[in-house]
């Protein structure tokens, strides 16, 4: 155990994955997960497989761990130490997994016990593999191990239960076990999608810190491209459980060859750059598993298929003239011989322009005016009485405007108040302090029946999940026919108006008789959104609206959202933690902090000088699809967590964590500490709530 | 992992009703009447294989050989019951008094009473009846439970509060007794009647207060929230999004209903509360039966056998149902 740090040779080959193929068993029919998949993982090397959902990214590294489900059928080899693992027994298997092999799962919520310690579960992953360890030096390797992953105060900490950590903590946690016992392969699955930017940055962190510590070879499974280019060396990207291209890193970001990979970092809009033109969605829809056509998976959705992509599958080959990247691409020689790009492949194309164009924002109509609003969520005590044992406060003093054609985005880390927000104004009811006035109404009016009725038609919603938005067993009819009924149309009225819907967000109007589960995720969305705007709405929330979506697709939806707004001239107000997003989407941004929003005004304005410390922490924490731009980019990395909301801080919510605050001199410290900053314009349409923000 | 695997079981999991075809059927009529001309399919993409709900959950139950062979005999017990009169001469309520407590022979298939009651008329008159009540009682229980616990979860707040104390005093109400109470004042006839009603009354409370758990979590569906934020009607969300969606909770408990509805119909009657004479059911012949259990067992033994087939016959069905609706379950199949 003593000697952690190993001297590591890179070009020794611990996994060595061949013609690897996984079926599983459905009722629609056979499901090809993986079709075929070979790769050598060399030691201290961190291997990203890029992949959107179902391209059988996960599948694989299920399948190196053996922990493949019974109605899974595995063919090829896996080869770890001179042995295949597929012939291996899952008794044989559990020896090596935790030990030689270590996973790292998406969700740390899930992955700890909720019953045991953190120093139990600790020792359960060394004792298994090490019976004759000593409780004495259990608990030393267990301290080492929590200090490692940055877990502060770790003796201490051993006695915690999972609940007294939140995700990202967890989420250190889970990587300590995972290098507990020094493996030579780690599998990260997913392992920051299901946390905060600021979080994830932290996480990425510990993960090279462990991998580099450890010696092992890694392997990255994401969707994210961001992600991938600031930690892997060599990237695999899957589509429809085949890799279509394999090179190094920088290769696949500067000079893709697949049209596929192309087109995922096409459709993925820069955080780092103002929007520049319109996003280009990869056409259609993710290949069906069961019945896979029988050219090039790829071919239906690629804009320079020709008829030889649709006959022949294409072989993974090596590129003439460039080193270690393989493609499996029938023209990838037309491709680099005329050096096709992104936009030369899918073309690019104009957007419409807005019906406001021209006309200066201070003279549009104003469409929801919230001036101050609170959202506080009372906490009781257990106990027989449940007394009321304090406030928290979900939204604080928030001020919005919004006029006419325009988009605003809310940004934060979850639990910042976002969807409160959202909510709070969607319930059309007097907010506990301040005023809600939309269309020039004020809502804490006395409004009868009818006009709350108006009102509502005025204004409506779409959710992140589209999966949940519909109903799953009303067809597409029903589900838009709704709110068409709710404001009295008869049967006439509502065929004309869902044909016309469907037409609006780009379906076809005879797929009205289908159910939600018939479609894909991008195709449910725009049905949720072909209902938002079935009464004319002139202001719709949105909340996460393509944060469910793969990002081929999202571009697309995006795109919608976009046209609508130009043509119709609708208002969005809209929430998303994908700075990506917002800088394409948005006209204008507000950053929320526990309640509070601490800046906001124009979006290049704000993303470009970002004026507080948290604004300028959640930017350096976005990853950008650009590896050479991640290597050369220095983060701001916040300390811990988000506070939790019910504690009771007098001065600035930031403090806790502020890179500011610790440079600052004692008594700027104490001004922060007692006095709530409140926002002050420090530029023409740049509002900050920050004592020294000039000073940052 | 789950992303792909199972794109059926995933739909399943978001969605747990039985049949829309009805619907669907009546929604592909109105897709006509807007003679929309772009019926072209696009190239491939759009188009989806799809096998139907109906047709998923019958191929996934008969892949159960159990939960066929419940069905089978629960359907001749059916027919049996229907139809098993016209086998044998004798009716229920006719008593042969040359042939008093004979066994089982070739003229009264199961022998007869003491006081010369046929005891194969009586067992099929009595599994009919048994059947009828236990299926209505348990079919109205579960719409009343379904509207009442649904109903109480939807409006959150004093109402959930005020129907939480209305449940759990039905709760604590003796309802046998009252049940006893009940069929006693009716007259012999329409006794069973009777004792549907009172089955109904104070069999739906359960069942209520598991709907209104269930629906606390599909309340908060965002289809619902969706619904509200469109202004539509409370009692049409609650028929329109909540009960559909809990449909296989329904299905299931209205099917396990029979087999517990069933036992307590024959303990009553068997008590002598329930169903009196000269109306029969399985509960009145056991309890004729009891006392002459040494010198004429057929007459105890063959309707408690009967019983206990309807019962494990309904458990399979049961147990088969919930596989086929439950998305988690192992009934998919193996790989080629």
């Amino acid at each position: 155990m003593d000697g952690f740090r190993k001297t590591v040779d890179t070009n020794e080959t611990v996994l060595k994955v061949r013609d690897l193929t996984v079926n599983f068993a459905s009722e629609a029919g056979t499901v090809h997960a993986v079709r075929g998949i070979n790769f050598d993982l060399k030691k201290g090397k961190i291997l990203g497989i890029v992949g959107e959902s179902g391209s059988g990214k996960s599948v694989t590294s299920m399948a190196i761990m053996g922990l493949l489900d019974k109605n899974a059928a595995v063919e090829g080899t896996i080869e770890f130490d001179g042995e295949n693992l597929l012939e291996k027994s899952d008794a044989q298997m559990s020896k090596l997994r935790g030990k030689r092999i270590a996973m790292i799962f998406q969700d740390p919520l899930s992955a700890l016990t909720p019953v045991y310690t953190i120093g139990d579960q600790i020792r359960e992953a060394l004792v298994t593999h090490n019976p004759d360890m000593t409780n004495e030096q259990v608990h030393k390797r267990s301290i080492e191990l929590l200090e490692m992953v940055g877990i502060p105060n770790a003796e201490q900490r051993l006695q915690s239960f999972p609940h007294h950590f939140s995700g990202g903590m967890r989420q250190r946690v889970v990587i300590a076990m995972a290098i507990a016992n020094d493996p030579d392969v780690i599998i990260a699955d997913e392992p920051t999608t299901a946390l905060d930017v600021t979080i994830q940055a932290q996480i990425l962190d510990v993960l090279r810190k462990a991998q580099k510590e450890t010696g092992a070879a890694l392997i990255f499974i994401t969707h994210d491209l961001g992600v991938v280019a600031s930690i892997a060396d060599d990237i695999i990207v899957m589509y429809a459980g085949r890799p279509v291209e394999q090179a190094h890193v920088d290769d696949i970001f500067y000079r893709p060859v697949m049209p596929y990979t192309m087109g995922l970092l096409g459709a993925v809009p820069r955080p780092d750059q103002a929007k520049s033109s319109r996003l280009v969605p990869i056409p259609g829809s993710p290949t069906n598993l069961v019945n896979l056509p029988k050219g090039c998976s790829f071919a239906e959705r690629c804009p320079i298929a020709t008829d030889i992509c649709r006959e022949t599958e294409p072989d993974l080959l090596d590129l003439a003239g460039r080193t270690d990247q393989r493609v499996a691409c029938h023209r990838s020689d037309e491709i680099i011989a005329q050096n096709l790009t992104f936009r030369e492949v899918y073309g690019v194309e104009e957007s419409v322009p807005s019906i406001f164009e021209g006309i200066a924002r201070e003279d549009r109509q104003m469409v929801l005016s919230a001036e101050n609003i609170t959202k506080t969520f009372t906490v009781n005590g257990g106990g027989f009485f449940r007394r009321n044992i304090g406030k928290v406060y979900a939204v604080n003093d928030v001020t919005i405007h919004i006029r006419e054609g325009e988009t605003i985005a809310l940004v934060g880390e979850s639990g910042s108040g976002k969807s409160t927000t959202l909510l709070q104004i969607m319930n059309l009811q007097a907010p506990e302090t301040g005023k809600i006035e939309l269309f020039g109404e004020d809502v804490a009016g006395k409004l009868s029946r009818k006009e709350r009725q108006l009102l509502h038609e005025k204004v409506q919603y779409v959710f992140q999940d589209p999966m949940s938005s519909l109903d799953p067993r009303l067809p597409i009819y029903d589900i838009l026919a709704e709110p068409l009924k709710v404001i009295g149309m008869n049967r006439e009225q509502i065929n004309k108006r869902i044909a016309e819907l469907m037409e609006l967000v780009g379906l076809k109007p005879d797929q009205v008789d289908r159910f939600p589960n018939q479609f894909s995720g991008g195709q449910r969305q725009r049905i949720a959104i072909a209902r938002a705007l079935a009464v004319n709405p002139r202001l719709i929330l949105l909340d996460e609206p393509v944060s469910a979506l793969d990002v081929s697709i999202q571009a697309g939806v995006l795109n919608l959202l976009e046209d609508l707004q130009n043509n119709l001239g609708v208002a969005y107000l809209f929430v998303a933690h994908n700075l990506s997003v917002v800088r394409h989407l948005a006209s204008r941004v507000a950053v929320m902090y526990l309640g509070h929003i601490v800046e906001s005004g124009e979006i290049s304005e704000v993303f470009d000088n970002p004026m507080h410390p948290y604004t300028k922490a959640l930017l350096s924490a976005v990853p950008v699809p650009d590896p050479q731009y991640e290597r050369g980019r220095e983060r701001i990395i916040l300390d811990g967590d988000l506070p939790s909301p019910t504690e009771e801080i007098k001065g600035c919510a930031f403090v806790s964590r502020c890179p500011l605050y610790k440079q600052l001199s004692p008594e700027q410290q104490k001004k922060c500490e007692t006095v709530r900053p409140v926002s002050e314009k420090r530029n023409t349409d740049h509002t900050v709530a920050c004592h020294w923000a000039t000073m940052a | 992992m789950a992303e792909t695997l199972n794109e059926n079981e995933l739909e399943l999991a978001t969605d747990k009703t039985l049949s829309d075809d009805e619907n669907r059927a009546q929604r592909l009529g109105n897709v006509d009447d807007m003679s929309v001309d772009d019926t072209s399919k696009s190239a491939g993409s759009t188009e989806i294989h799809r096998t139907g709900r109906m047709t998923l959950y019958i191929r996934r139950f008969m892949r159960r050989p159990s939960a066929v062979v419940g069905l089978v005999i629960l359907g001749l017990l059916i027919l049996w019951a229907m139809f098993g009169r016209f086998l044998t001469p004798y009716d229920y309520s006719n008593l042969d008094f040359a042939a008093l407590g004979v066994p089982p022979n070739a003229e009264h298939y199961f022998g007869t009473t003491d006081g010369g009651g046929d005891v194969y008329a009586m067992v099929v008159h009595g599994l009919g009846r048994s059947l009828t009540i236990a299926f209505i009682s348990s079919i109205l229980s579960t719409i009343i439970a379904a509207i009442y616990g649904v109903g109480i979860a939807y409006f959150e707040g004093f109402v959930e509060k005020a129907g939480m104390w209305l449940l759990d005093m039905l709760l604590v109400v003796p309802s046998t007794l009252l049940i006893a109470i009940l069929v006693r004042s009716a007259g012999g006839t329409s006794g069973w009647a009777w004792l549907v009603f009172g089955l109904t009354i104070f069999g739906w409370v359960g069942l209520a207060r598991v709907l209104r758990t269930v629906t606390m979590s599909i309340r908060e569906r965002d289809y619902v929230r969706a619904a509200k934020f469109m202004g539509v009607k409370p009692l049409t969300v609650i028929v329109r999004h909540l009960i559909p969606n809990l449909g296989s909770v329904l299905v299931i408990n209205t099917v396990l209903g029979v087999v517990s509805t069933v036992s307590s119909e024959t303990t009553l009657s068997f008590l002598g509360l329930g169903i009196k004479a000269p109306d029969v059911s399985l509960g009145t012949i056991l309890n004729e039966g009891q006392s002459v259990i040494v010198t004429q067992p057929w007459v105890l033994a063959i309707p408690a056998l009967v019983l206990i087939i309807l019962a494990f016959s309904v458990q399979l069905i049961g147990d088969g149902l919930r596989d086929a609706i439950d998305p988690y379950s192992r009934s998919g199949g193996k790989a080629a």
